[in-house]
C-alpha cells in the first residue's frame, strides 16, 4: 500500500519534473531505480559518474545490508573468477596492460538519518546544479567504509565483482533506501566479454554499481562468471551521458533530451521505465538506420564499414519484433535500437540489454549466410526471455538462452524457411535447429540442464545444455504437441510472469495447465536428468508359413532372421495345391536411453502396404507381430521425426535388403570430388 | 598460332586414347584409395537403414552430424588417408608427365615401352624441377606480403573492412595469375628436357621462363582458352548432374557415368594442354631459328633444320 502511495507519487513527480512518462501505470515493481550522471573521457577510456539509487525492500524481511554488483572488476586482474573461469587471461595478455578494465567507488553517501525518503531524493534529480548536493551535502553521511567485497560463489580473494553495504539500521520491507555513490570506470580496451572500447567506438554495459536482487528474505547476489550475466530487478532509469559533442549516441530507453554543452561535449538525456539493466554505445562514426515494426520503431547505428548491409539490420529486427508480438506476446517499449560493433570489437557482438541489443558482421557477407539475421533474432528475443521474463541467469540458464535458442530456429524457419534458414549458400541447405541438434549430439549428457552456471562440467556443456539441449527438447515438445499449443505455453508463460523472475517450475507450470499433465514427466527428465533419448527398430523377422486348406494349422517352412545379417525373402506365389504362403513377421524395438516418451512405428510390407503402431517406450523393448501374405520391408520407429532429441535418428530404422544404391551414389559423388581435386592439384 | 596449338593439341590426342585410358586409370585409383573405405563406412553405417536409401536422393545434414559424431574414428581414419593420397597422386602425375610429353612430341603413337621408359627417364629431372619452382612460390609469397604492407601503409594499421576484404581479393587474383605462370615455367621447362634432353634442370626452368615470358600472350592465352572449356564442361555437367538427382537406378548410374565422364575430359584437356605447348614450342623455336637465320651471315648452323634432325619424325 505504502509502495502504491509512493510510486504514484514518483510518476506524478516524474511527469512534474519534465521527465517523459512511458507507462501511466508501472509495469514492474520498480523495486531498483537509478538516476545517473556520467562522463566519458573518451581518449582514456574512463567514466566518471555519480547515481543515486533509491531500492525498495520487496524482500519480504528487514535487511541489514545491500549487495552491489560491481562487475566491470571482472576484468581488473588475470585472477578474478570471471577470468580464471574465461581463459581469458591469455586473451587479454594480447590486450597489453590497457586493456584491462575496472569500476571503483570513490565515494558513498547516506543522506542525513531520518531522511530516507526517495520522493526527496528523485525530486533533486533532474535539476543539473543539485547534482552537486543531491542529500544536501552538509548533513550527509559518508558511508564509504560501510562497503565490503564478498565472494559467495567461490571464496576468491581476488574477485571484487560484488560487494556488501552495511546499512545503518535495518531497512523494514516497503520502505526504501535512497544513497548516492560516486564512481570512476576503466572501460576494457578492446571490449572483451561484452563490453568496452576500441578506439572511437564504446560499448558502455555492466558499468555502473547496481543493487543485486534480494528474494524471499536473502540476497542472490552472483560474482560475475564466464558462463552468465544478468540477474537484476526492475526499475526506472534516469541517465546524463556526456560525450563529445560529434558523437552519435544510442541507449536503453529513449531519448528525452541533448544538451550542447558548449565546450566541445554534449549531454544525452536517456529515459527507461520497468527496465533491469542500461546499457549505451557512442561512436562518431555511427551511420543510423531506421524502420518501424508494428508499434515499434527501430534504429539501427550501423559502422561505415557495413553501411550496404544497414537495411538488413532493420530487416532482421522487424522480423523480430512482429514475430514475437504476434506469437509471444506485446512488446511494451516504444523502440528497439540494434548495435553494429566496429571492425576490432566484436567482443561486444551479439548481446542483449533492455531495448538495446548488438548484431555483428562482416563485410562482403553472402546473402545466404544468416549470421546476422540469426544473432538479431537471438538477440532481440532476449528482450523477452532475459529482460520481460527476468529469471535467474546463475541458476537456470535455459529459461533465458534455451527458449531463446527456440523461438530464434523458430523465427528463421519462419522467415526464411523451410530448408536452409540459417546457412543456404552454394548448394548447402542447413537450418537453426540442425545446427542446435549437432552441437547437442557434442556432448549430450555431461550434465542435467538445470544446474548452477559455474557448475557444469565444462564450458561446452554450459553451452549445449543451455542453448541447444532446450532448443531440441522443445522442438521435440512442438512437434509433439502441435504449433498452436506450443505457442500458446509460451504466450501464457510470457504474459503471466513478466516483470517477475520465473522459475523452471513456474515454466513447467504453465504447460502442465496449457498442454496437460503429461508434459510434467518430459520436463522432469528433460530439465533435471542426464537422460540421452534413443529409441532403435533392433530386429526384423520373416518367417514363411503354409496354411493348409480349410484348416488353419501354420507350418514354419523356413526363417529368415533379418537382424544385422539379412537375407534376401522369396516372393510368396500362390502353390500349386491351392496352399496358401503367408509370413509370420516380428519387429523389435528397443529403447536405449534413459528418457522416455512416446514413439510411433511404421512397418512397410514388401507390397508396399504401411501399418502404423503406438509405443508408450515406457519398457526397455517391444516387439510388433503380423502374419500376412507379404513379409516386412522395413521398420522405422518415429518416422516423421517429430522426436527431435532422439540421439541416433540412424537407429531408428532397419531395412531387410541391403540399401546399395544410396550407399554407392554417396560413395560415388564422394569419390568424383576426389577426382577432380586431386586433377585440380596435379601439374 | 594459339587457335592453331590448341587445334593441334586436340588432333595429337586422336588415336591417343591410351595414353588418356593411363591418366583416368591413374586418377581413379587413386580416388579409389579415398573411396573403398568411404563406401565401407557407409555401408556398415547405413547399409540396412532407411538412411541409406535416403543417400540417394542427397546427403542430410542430420545423416552427416551422426556419421561424423558416431564414426569420428573411422572418419579421422579416413582423413588421415588424404594427405599420403594427394601427394602420391601429385608425384604420380609427375612421372607420368615425362612419358606424356614424349609420345606427344614423338607422335609415333602410345607404345607402352615408349611412355613408360620415358616416364622413367625424365621422373629425376622432373622432380627436381618441381623442387626449383619452390623458389619462386617463395617469391610469390614475399610478393603477397609486399601488398599486404602497401595497403598497410595506405590504409594505416586499422583499414576499413572493404580495404581488407579487396585487398584479400587482389591477392588472391594475383596469386592465382602468378600459379598459372609458374605452372607454365614449369611446363615449358619440361618441354624443353625432353626436345632437347637438357639435364640441368634449373636452366630448364630458366628456359621454360624465358620462353613462356618471351611468348607471353600466347602462352597464357592458350592456358585461358583450356580453362574456359574446362569450365564450358564445368557449365554443362551441374544441370545435367541435377536433372540426373533421382533416387533411382537409372539416375544413379547415369549420374556416376557424367562423373567419370567429366573427369575424363578434364583429363583429356589436361592431354590437350602437353600437345598444344608442345606445338606452339615447335612453331616458336622454328620462327625464332629462320629469324636467327635472317641476321646471320650464310653458312652459319641452319637451326631449324637441326631442330628438324634432332626431330625427324614430326608430322
Ligand atoms: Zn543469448
Amino acid at each position: 500500500m505504502l509502495r502504491m502511495l509512493i510510486l504514484g507519487l514518483l510518476s506524478c513527480s516524474a511527469l512534474a519534473l519534465g521527465q517523459p512518462v512511458l507507462f501511466e501505470k508501472p509495469l514492474s515493481p520498480r523495486i531498483a531505480n537509478y538516476d545517473i550522471q556520467v562522463s566519458l573521457e573518451a581518449e582514456k577510456n574512463l567514466l566518471k559518474g555519480r547515481e543515486v539509487i533509491t531500492w525498495y525492500n520487496h524482500c519480504e524481511a528487514p535487511l541489514g545490508e545491500l549487495q552491489l554488483h560491481l562487475y566491470l572488476n571482472a576484468f581488473r586482474n588475470s585472477r578474478t573468477t570471471f577470468m580464471q573461469e574465461s581463459g581469458g587471461a591469455l586473451r587479454m595478455m594480447q590486450m597489453g596492460r590497457e586493456g584491462w578494465g575496472y569500476i571503483e567507488l570513490n565515494a558513498i553517501r547516506l543522506p542525513p538519518t531520518g531522511e530516507l525518503d526517495p520522493l526527496r531524493v528523485r525530486s533533486y534529480q533532474p535539476n543539473i546544479e543539485d547534482w552537486a548536493t543531491p542529500f544536501a551535502l552538509q548533513s550527509a553521511r559518508d558511508w564509504t567504509p560501510h562497503l565490503e567485497f564478498i565472494r559467495p560463489d567461490d571464496a576468491n580473494p581476488d574477485d571484487r565483482s560484488l560487494a556488501r553495504l552495511a546499512l545503518p539500521s535495518p531497512l523494514a520491507p516497503g520502505q526504501a533506501v535512497a544513497f548516492e555513490i560516486e564512481f570512476t570506470a576503466l572501460l576494457p580496451s578492446p571490449p572483451f566479454a561484452r563490453t568496452g572500447t576500441w578506439k572511437e567506438f564504446f560499448f558502455v554495459a555492466q558499468w555502473f554499481p547496481k543493487v543485486a536482487v534480494c528474494q524471499d528474505g536473502k540476497w542472490s547476489g552472483h560474482q560475475f562468471h564466464a558462463n552468465s550475466e544478468f540477474f537484476a530487478d526492475y526499475g526506472v532509469y534516469d541517465v546524463r551521458m556526456t560525450v563529445p559533442d560529434d558523437f552519435v549516441l544510442g541507449a536503453t530507453g529513449i531519448e528525452s533530451d541533448r544538451i550542447d554543452n558548449g565546450d566541445g561535449t554534449a549531454t544525452y538525456v536517456y529515459h527507461a521505465e520497468d527496465v533491469h539493466d542500461f546499457a549505451w554505445t557512442a561512436s562518431p562514426a555511427f551511420l543510423e538506420f531506421t524502420g518501424q515494426a508494428q508499434d515499434v520503431s527501430i534504429r539501427a547505428l550501423v559502422q561505415p564499414d557495413h553501411a550496404a548491409q544497414g537495411p538488413a539490420h532493420v530487416e532482421a529486427a522487424r522480423i523480430a519484433v512482429e514475430y514475437f508480438q504476434d506469437h509471444y506476446g506485446d512488446y511494451p517499449y516504444p523502440n528497439l535500437t540494434v548495435v553494429d560493433p566496429r571492425r576490432g570489437a566484436l567482443g561486444a557482438g551479439g548481446m542483449e540489454y533492455p531495448t538495446l541489443i548488438t548484431a555483428g558482421t562482416f563485410y562482403g557477407r553472402p546473402e545466404g549466410v544468416r549470421l546476422l539475421e540469426t544473432v538479431i533474432i537471438h538477440e532481440f528475443g532476449h528482450n523477452y526471455w532475459y529482460h520481460l521474463l527476468a529469471s535467474n541467469e546463475f541458476r537456470e540458464s535455459w529459461l533465458d538462452e534455451g527458449i531463446n535458442s527456440y523461438t530464434e530456429s523458430r523465427i528463421l524457419n519462419h522467415a526464411y524457411g523451410p530448408q536452409g534458414d540459417q546457412l543456404d549458400w552454394m548448394g548447402l541447405k542447413v537450418n537453426n535447429i540442425q545446427m542446435h541438434r549437432s552441437r547437442y549430439l557434442s556432448l549430450p549428457d555431461a550434465d542435467p540442464t538445470v544446474r548452477r552456471a559455474w557448475e557444469y562440467y565444462n564450458r561446452s556443456s554450459y553451452g549445449i545444455n543451455s542453448y541447444s539441449r532446450p532448443a531440441v527438447f522443445l522442438e521435440t515438445l512442438r512437434r509433439h504437441l502441435g504449433d498452436d499449443t506450443m505457442q500458446r505455453i509460451l504466450r501464457t508463460y510470457s504474459e503471466r510472469w513478466r516483470f517477475k523472475h520465473p522459475t523452471s517450475r513456474d515454466f513447467i507450470q504453465v504447460a502442465v495447465e496449457v498442454a496437460g499433465p503429461d508434459v510434467e514427466r518430459f520436463f522432469d527428465q528433460a530439465l533435471y536428468s542426464n537422460a540421452v533419448l534413443d529409441y532403435a527398430v533392433t530386429s526384423i523377422t520373416n518367417r514363411k508359413m503354409r496354411r493348409k486348406g480349410f484348416g488353419f494349422d501354420l507350418q514354419i517352412e523356413d526363417n529368415e532372421e533379418a537382424n544385422g545379417e539379412f537375407s534376401d525373402p522369396d516372393d510368396p506365389e500362390p502353390d500349386a495345391e491351392g496352399e496358401e504362403e503367408v509370413y509370420e513377421s516380428e519387429v523389435k524395438l528397443r529403447r536405449l536411453g534413459e528418457f522416455r516418451f512416446p514413439v510411433e512405428l511404421e512397418v512397410v510390407f514388401e507390397d508396399g502396404q504401411t501399418i502404423r503402431e503406438q509405443w508408450e517406450g515406457e519398457d526397455t523393448w517391444a516387439s510388433f507381430r503380423y502374419t500376412r501374405p507379404w513379409p516386412v520391408s522395413s521398420a522405422t520407429v518415429d518416422p516423421q521425426r517429430r522426436v527431435y532429441l532422439d540421439a541416433r535418428f540412424i537407429n531408428n530404422s532397419l531395412t531387410v535388403q541391403r540399401q546399395s544404391l544410396g550407399v554407392r551414389k554417396a560413395s560415388a559423388r564422394w569419390m568424383f570430388w576426389w577426382q577432380v581435386f586431386l586433377e585440380m592439384l596435379a601439374f | 598460332m594459339v587457335f592453331r596449338a590448341l587445334r593441334d593439341g586436340f588432333n595429337g590426342l586422336r588415336g591417343q586414347w591410351r595414353l588418356l585410358l593411363v591418366y583416368f586409370a591413374a586418377n581413379f585409383c587413386f580416388a579409389l584409395l579415398m573411396a573403398w573405405p568411404m563406401n565401407s563406412l557407409l555401408g556398415s553405417f547405413a547399409g540396412y537403414r532407411v538412411e541409406g536409401a535416403r543417400l540417394a536422393e542427397g546427403i542430410d545434414f542430420e545423416f552427416l552430424t551422426e556419421l561424423m559424431e558416431y564414426e569420428s574414428q573411422a572418419w579421422t581414419a579416413l582423413m588421415s588417408l588424404a594427405a599420403p593420397v594427394t601427394v602420391g597422386y601429385l608425384l604420380f602425375s609427375l612421372f607420368l608427365c615425362g612419358g606424356a610429353l614424349t609420345v606427344l612430341w614423338e607422335g609415333r603413337g602410345y607404345s607402352a615401352s615408349l611412355f613408360w621408359s620415358a616416364a622413367a627417364r625424365h621422373f629425376g629431372a622432373f622432380l627436381r624441377l618441381a623442387l626449383w619452382a619452390l623458389p619462386l612460390l617463395a617469391v610469390l609469397l614475399i610478393g603477397l606480403a609486399l601488398i599486404n604492407l602497401l595497403v598497410e601503409l595506405a590504409a594505416g594499421g586499422d583499414p576499413y573492412e572493404s580495404t581488407t576484404f579487396w585487398s584479400v581479393a587482389l591477392q588472391a587474383g594475383l596469386a592465382g595469375i602468378a600459379l598459372l605462370l609458374i605452372s607454365l615455367f614449369v611446363d615449358y621447362g619440361r618441354i624443353h628436357i625432353v626436345t632437347t634432353g637438357e639435364s640441368k634442370s634449373i636452366r630448364a626452368l630458366l628456359e621454360g621462363i624465358r620462353f613462356t615470358l618471351g611468348n607471353l600472350s600466347r602462352t597464357v592465352g592458350l592456358v585461358i582458352l583450356l580453362l574456359l572449356l574446362s569450365g564450358l564442361a564445368a557449365l554443362l555437367y551441374l544441370p545435367i548432374s541435377n536433372w540426373l538427382n533421382a533416387p533411382h537406378s537409372l539416375a544413379v548410374w547415369s549420374l556416376i557415368l557424367l562423373q567419370q565422364l567429366y573427369v575424363l575430359w578434364r583429363l583429356a584437356l589436361r592431354l590437350t594442354r602437353y600437345g598444344g605447348e608442345l606445338s606452339l614450342f615447335r612453331t616458336i623455336s622454328r620462327q625464332d631459328a629462320k629469324n636467327a637465320e635472317k641476321k646471320e651471315e650464310p653458312g652459319a648452323v641452319d637451326q631449324e633444320s637441326r631442330l628438324e634432325a634432332d626431330q625427324p619424325l614430326r608430322p
